[in-house]
């Protein structure tokens, strides 16, 4: 049998839905730092009652602290916020949270938004006066209006309460590339909301030219948690080598979706079900990477556990396996989804990544040539101007590479959906 | 086979279309070829065997004609990167080696090679005007830049993973060495008495 035959792989594997919209809101459990209010609500009165006023630290102190923690930043390439701070305390500094979360599978921004927005306004206040700035830009996606209105009260009560920095909304596209943080920079400049290339970090030349320290939204939580309670008191939760906690969101594009705050370190046990424990796991959102279910046994939420085993934290997405599915088919859905997110302005992604989504599709459906598949993750990798062809073809690499059993079952026109063992 | 690549994509005119792509690619690989050509022409003049085996119109004018013509595809292929507006490569980029964005390294290279060229095809331009050593020196650059290019098209052309396109660069490696060799052969042997 060639693999050129035109055959149909028969599979029963459930092709899930990837598009936004539609989506469930997720259950989010009360947290141990961040999350440790919601229960109060998210007026601005509970919080200075709770927590005291924004904290004021100095720059060089902040920058300590964030070293001392060992902080990364939380939207998906786990950047030091010390060296992005120091490197954007210079004159005339802007400060943007970047709360867009353009990817379907994340939904923990949008949560700490919701039910938490001054821990994350706070770390931007403290941000804001460490670098000598009022200027605050908030980026908000613009398919979950109920985020835009929260926000608009929190920053009413703010001013009103009189905080004095000049706080400015946007409001992002709904795109999976909307919210890279050149694509932000463009719709603060009021241009298109998507990616152009970087010729210098924003941290040294961003918003107007002006250093800016754009971060993900719970970045900044996180640092206005630090700068309250120091860093030892950040250190309350998590390991001497990992102090603190993150915020992850599991299945965040199914049907129940969650929002955890957990201690880094906590086992992996003890944050999915046994059921999930032994399905391969889709770490780090869209752009991430397979895990198989022997990788999973003794893994911890640790950004150096996890890059042991291979992969990365991300954004903090997990994305079990659902039960009876097939990681080659689902593989095969994202890789379409992201294709469809093209900026179409790298030619690279624009032509690269619809190939790729039809040499996967022809793999995993028609018994198509793997050979197509790895000589298009090498042709778009690091050719574009944000990394949104690397992350696709980071998806699919780890896709051959955790399951070359299923691959080469699907060139014989097989599927082994619903036998979760074979993929252990 | 690369054909495929072209799925998804959607022509709509010259500059959003992927036919600067592909006409870079070509001018590329066509571009490799001439300056293996002319190369191998180049080592072989300097063979100074009898003008009966190895007439002037070879060592000369075809070398130097075929020469011109890969400057005329070399500004080709340049000009259809930097006019591509899906890579972000700016008109100084081609010049200034290691300065850009996309694949620094690898494009730095070929801006390398093209600055050598330069100097090579001024220095051609007024050979009649200069002396025979400065001249030579310059020249000798032209080896330079065909292993500097070749690098070039090899680690950053989008078909230089097919198996066409390693049989054009490693072939046009195989002509350079093959005309390499010959001369230092030539060199070894007693030189032959010209009537």
């Amino acid at each position: 049998m060639t693999a050129d035959t035109a055959m149909t792989v028969i599979t029963n594997a459930p092709r899930r839905d990837v598009r936004n919209g539609a989506r469930r809101d997720p259950v989010v459990s009360q947290g141990l730092a961040l999350l440790a209010g919601i229960s109060a609500g998210p007026g601005l009165a509970a919080h200075r009652g709770r927590l005291g006023p924004a904290p004021a630290p100095r720059v060089d102190e902040l920058v300590q602290l964030a070293r001392d923690v060992d902080l990364r930043g939380r939207g998906g390439a786990g950047f030091p916020a010390a060296i992005k701070l120091a490197s954007a305390a210079r004159r005339k500094a802007v400060v943007v949270v970047n709360a867009s979360e353009g990817e379907p599978a994340s939904r923990k921004d949008a949560a700490l938004m919701l039910l938490a927005p001054h821990v994350v306004l706070d770390g931007a206040a403290a941000v804001a006066h460490a670098l000598d700035t009022r200027e605050v830009h908030v980026v908000v996606p613009s398919e979950l209006p109920s985020i835009r209105v929260g926000i608009e009260k929190a920053l009413r009560d703010r001013v009103g309460s009189g905080e004095r920095i000049r706080w400015k909304l946007h409001d992002a596209a709904p795109r999976f590339v909307a919210g890279q943080a050149q694509a932000v920079l463009q719709l603060l400049a009021g241009k298109k909301n998507l990616p152009v290339t970087a010729w210098q970090p924003e941290a040294v030349s961003g918003h107007k030219g002006r250093p800016t320290l754009l971060s993900n939204a719970e970045t900044f939580a996180h640092l206005g948690h630090l700068a309250r309670v120091g860093a030892d008191g950040y250190a309350a939760f998590g390991t001497p080598g990992e102090p603190g906690t993150t915020l992850v969101t599991l299945r965040g594009d199914g049907s129940d979706p969650e929002v955890r705050e957990v201690a880094f370190g906590t086992p992996l046990t003890d944050v999915l079900t046994q059921a999930e424990m032994a399905r391969p796991l889709l770490l780090g959102g869209y752009h991430g990477t397979w895990l198989k279910p022997a990788q999973l046994q003794g893994l911890g939420v640790s950004r150096r556990d996890i890059a042991a085993a291979g992969a990365t934290l991300g954004a903090g997405v997990l994305l079990p396996l659902d039960e009876g599915g097939c990681p080659l088919v689902r593989t095969e859905a994202l890789v379409d989804y992201l294709a469809g997110q093209s900026a179409r302005r790298c030619g690279p992604c624009m032509n690269g990544l619809p190939a790729m989504a039809e040499a996967v599709r022809d793999l995993v459906h028609r018994a198509g040539p793997v050979a197509r598949v790895e000589e298009l993750c090498g042709l778009v990798v690091r050719r574009g101007a944000c990394a949104h062809p690397d992350g696709t073809a980071r998806l699919v690499t780890s896709m051959l590479r955790r399951f070359p059993e299923e691959v080469d079952a699907h060139a014989l026109g097989d599927c082994s959906a619903g036998r979760s063992e074979v993929f252990a | 086979m690369n054909a495929h690549l072209m799925h998804g994509a959607t022509s709509t005119g010259f500059l959003n279309g992927p036919e600067l792509w592909f006409a870079n690619r070509g001018t590329g690989f066509v571009l490799l070829l001439l300056l293996t050509f002319s190369t191998m022409l180049g080592v072989l003049a300097t063979a100074r065997v009898s003008p009966r085996l190895w007439p002037r119109m070879l060592s000369q004018g075809l070398h130097r004609n075929v020469s011109l013509l890969a400057v005329a595809f070399l500004a080709a292929h340049v000009t259809t990167a930097v006019a591509d507006t899906f890579v972000d490569i700016r008109w100084y980029d081609a010049f200034v080696p290691f300065a850009g964005k996309y694949m620094p390294l690898w494009l730095g290279f070929g801006s390398l090679a093209l600055d050598l060229l330069i100097a090579v095809t001024v220095t051609s331009l007024l050979r009649h005007r200069m002396s025979h050593r400065p001249w030579r020196a310059v020249h000798v650059l032209a080896y330079a830049a065909w292993g500097l290019g070749l690098l070039h098209g090899l680690k950053m052309g989008t078909d230089a993973g097919t198996a066409w396109g390693a049989a054009i660069n490693y072939g046009c490696i195989a002509v350079v060495f093959m005309a390499v060799l010959t001369r230092l052969g030539l060199l070894l042997q007693p030189r032959l008495v010209t009537t």
